[in-house]
């Protein structure tokens, strides 16, 4: 038996306002500050739809190699709850805004495509909260009507790995076109997972386990997981799998039964009447096609070819806002290869440990340009680098004022390094002795002793250039 | 789709509407489901009607507009009072939370 898992992925998208009003879609608002008639189902209230929603939702679509349908509709997804006010929830039911599509992940011996099956628009509903104290659930309508795109892939995937690395993919690939902010801990990119077993070649699929809402790839993984284990069981023991809805239990890593088939929602779809069909032109399409950044594939290989190895062209592309923070810097200090070096080495880990977004780094763009020059010029060495790079992460100073409080600059006066070779090479006659007769190793030697005498701070370069005109004079003392 | 009395109240259920009640079994008073149930036979075949005109090729009204609506610009519209107007019309609030029967 082989397993078999499509997923369903519900990405907040990143506008200012809700799907079919104008209230703004900020996290940690108080409750029930952002909302109006329309998200709270006020009668004779209608809905007007955002502009921008159908744009990313377009836009998502076509960097996923989907077809946008030039009309959609908008469905009733009817069913009874305390945070949908309207007692249904706007989404498409066919024809949703875009068809087909796929995006392809690694497996062992190359490369899987993973096909999509549609992508659609929806509003989110609001949030329950449970008051255990007084035995009430409280609801927030916050969030009801904040847009949504519904990803749904074929049953495609084989295995938890493959599950997760292709969340992984699709994440970054929304979140750098800016799709959506992704957000995993808010809620902004959520999961339901179907699993289900069938014989290896075999074409019918078996019965599946809908596991619903999650919100960590690492969930995703464990869950698919168990749910295979589970059904492996069962199988085995000849019971048969019911078809049902799921939850993943975080702590005990374990699927329970939510609903059973006879217990499933009847959602009564139809038309939404208060909607006209949604219409995208084809000359829109076009536009929107044109502002697409060039996929993550492209850039990747743009990186690449700016002289980035791979693992910091994925690094700049995986941590959002890092690609906007490197091209920044490569504008004042050109040179991709060394900027893109500061960002892996410092800057992106100082970002991680301060837990901040790499576009709140204390430290500008400005700041790890000059940084990259000191060291480009030699003035800085990168010993001093990882000295003081806290503190100018920390401060956002002037790299070469801090460095020179600190006494970290080099000394790279040719001047005070030649006074501090010839110093050096009266004080070993013995040393430069054996070095004139051939021992050109005797020369590491000497240019310790310099470094000793600058207590560091000598740059070596220059040093070596300073022994080896020091030496090479002919005795005359 | 078979109009029988368990389909009808499905649907009842689905609607969260409650059915009216029985008379008891001794009663001599019509039962009320039953009569509700032919009604609403009635109502779906009288529906079925209109299935026997001729639609090959006519694309379905889904709506009553027909024209595509102006998308609407993405620009928030904060309205305090009306937020606070809405929240008083609850009948329980706990804070600035609706508060209702608790869901288990």
């Amino acid at each position: 038996m082989e397993p078999v898992i499509g997923l369903e992925i519900h990405a907040q998208l990143k506008t200012r306002t809700k799907l079919f009003c104008s209230c703004p879609t900020e996290p940690g608002a108080e409750p029930n500050t952002l909302i109006c008639e329309v998200c709270t189902g006020q009668p004779g209230a209608l809905p007007r739809m955002n502009g921008r929603a159908l744009e990313l939702a377009a836009k998502a679509g076509l960097a996923l190699g989907c077809r946008v349908n030039n009309r959609s509709l908008f469905s009733r997804k009817n069913y009874f709850y305390p945070d949908l006010p309207n007692g249904f929830q706007t989404s498409q039911l066919d024809p949703p805004i875009c068809s087909g599509g796929g995006l392809d992940i690694e497996v062992p011996g190359g490369v899987k495509t993973v096909r999509l099956n549609r992508i659609h628009l929806e509003d989110d509903a609001g949030k329950c909260v449970h008051d255990e104290r007084r035995g009430r659930t409280l609801v927030d309508l916050n969030r009801a009507g904040t847009p949504l795109v519904e990803i749904v892939t074929e049953p495609d995937l084989s295995s938890a790995g493959e599950a997760v690395d292709f969340l992984k993919k699709l994440h970054a690939l929304l979140v750098f076109l800016e799709v959506t902010e992704g957000r995993l801990e808010e809620g902004e990119f959520r999961c339901d997972v179907n699993v289900s077993l069938k014989p290896v070649g075999a074409r019918e699929l078996g019965v599946r386990g809908e596991i619903k809402n999650l919100n960590s790839f690492r969930h995703v993984g464990k869950a698919v997981e168990y749910e295979v284990m589970r059904q492996t069981a069962l199988y085995e023991k000849n019971e048969p799998v019911l078809q049902e809805t799921l939850h993943f239990d975080p702590v005990r890593l374990e699927t329970r039964t939510l609903r059973t088939k006879e217990e499933a929602h009847d959602y009564r779809y139809f038309p939404q009447p208060d909607l006209p069909p949604v219409w995208v032109g084809p000359e829109i399409v076009e536009a929107i096609r044109l502002t697409l950044p060039g996929t993550v594939e492209e850039t990747r290989d743009r990186l690449t070819g700016l002289g980035l190895r791979d693992e910091q062209a994925a690094l700049l592309l995986d941590r959002r806002g890092a690609l906007e923070y490197f091209e920044k810097t490569t504008a004042l200090f050109p040179d991709p290869g060394k900027a893109a070096s500061l960002m892996e080495e410092f800057l992106l880990p100082a970002c991680l440990k301060e837990d901040l977004a790499v576009a709140d780094s204390p430290l500008a763009p400005e700041g790890l340009a000059r940084l990259g020059e000191l060291l480009d010029k030699g003035v800085l060495g990168r010993r001093a680098v990882q000295e003081m790079f806290g503190e100018l992460f920390a401060s956002g100073r002037d790299p070469e004022e801090l460095a020179r409080e600190k006494n970290l600059l080099l000394v790279t006066d040719r001047g005070a390094l030649s006074a501090m070779a010839v110093e050096v090479v009266a004080a070993h006659p013995e040393e430069v002795a054996k070095y004139r007769s051939g021992q050109e190793k005797i020369m590491g030697f000497l240019v310790g002793q310099v470094m000793r005498k600058s207590r560091g701070a000598a740059d070596p370069k220059g040093v070596a250039r300073a022994l080896l005109e020091a030496v090479g004079r002919p005795e005359e003392n | 789709m078979p109009l029988d009395e368990k389909a009808v109240l499905a649907v009842v259920g689905l609607a969260r509407l409650e059915p009216p009640e029985r008379p008891e079994s001794d009663s001599a008073a019509a039962d009320p489901v039953a009569a509700m149930v032919s009604e609403f036979a009635k109502i779906v075949d009288y529906m079925a009607i209109l299935n026997e005109a001729e639609t090959e090729g006519v694309e379905p009204m889904y709506s009553p507009m027909i024209e595509p609506q102006p998308p609407r610009p993405d620009e928030p519209r904060r309205d305090a009072g009306k937020a606070d107007d809405i929240l008083g019309q609850a009948p329980e609030r706990v804070g600035r939370y609706f508060s209702v029967p608790r869901i288990f």
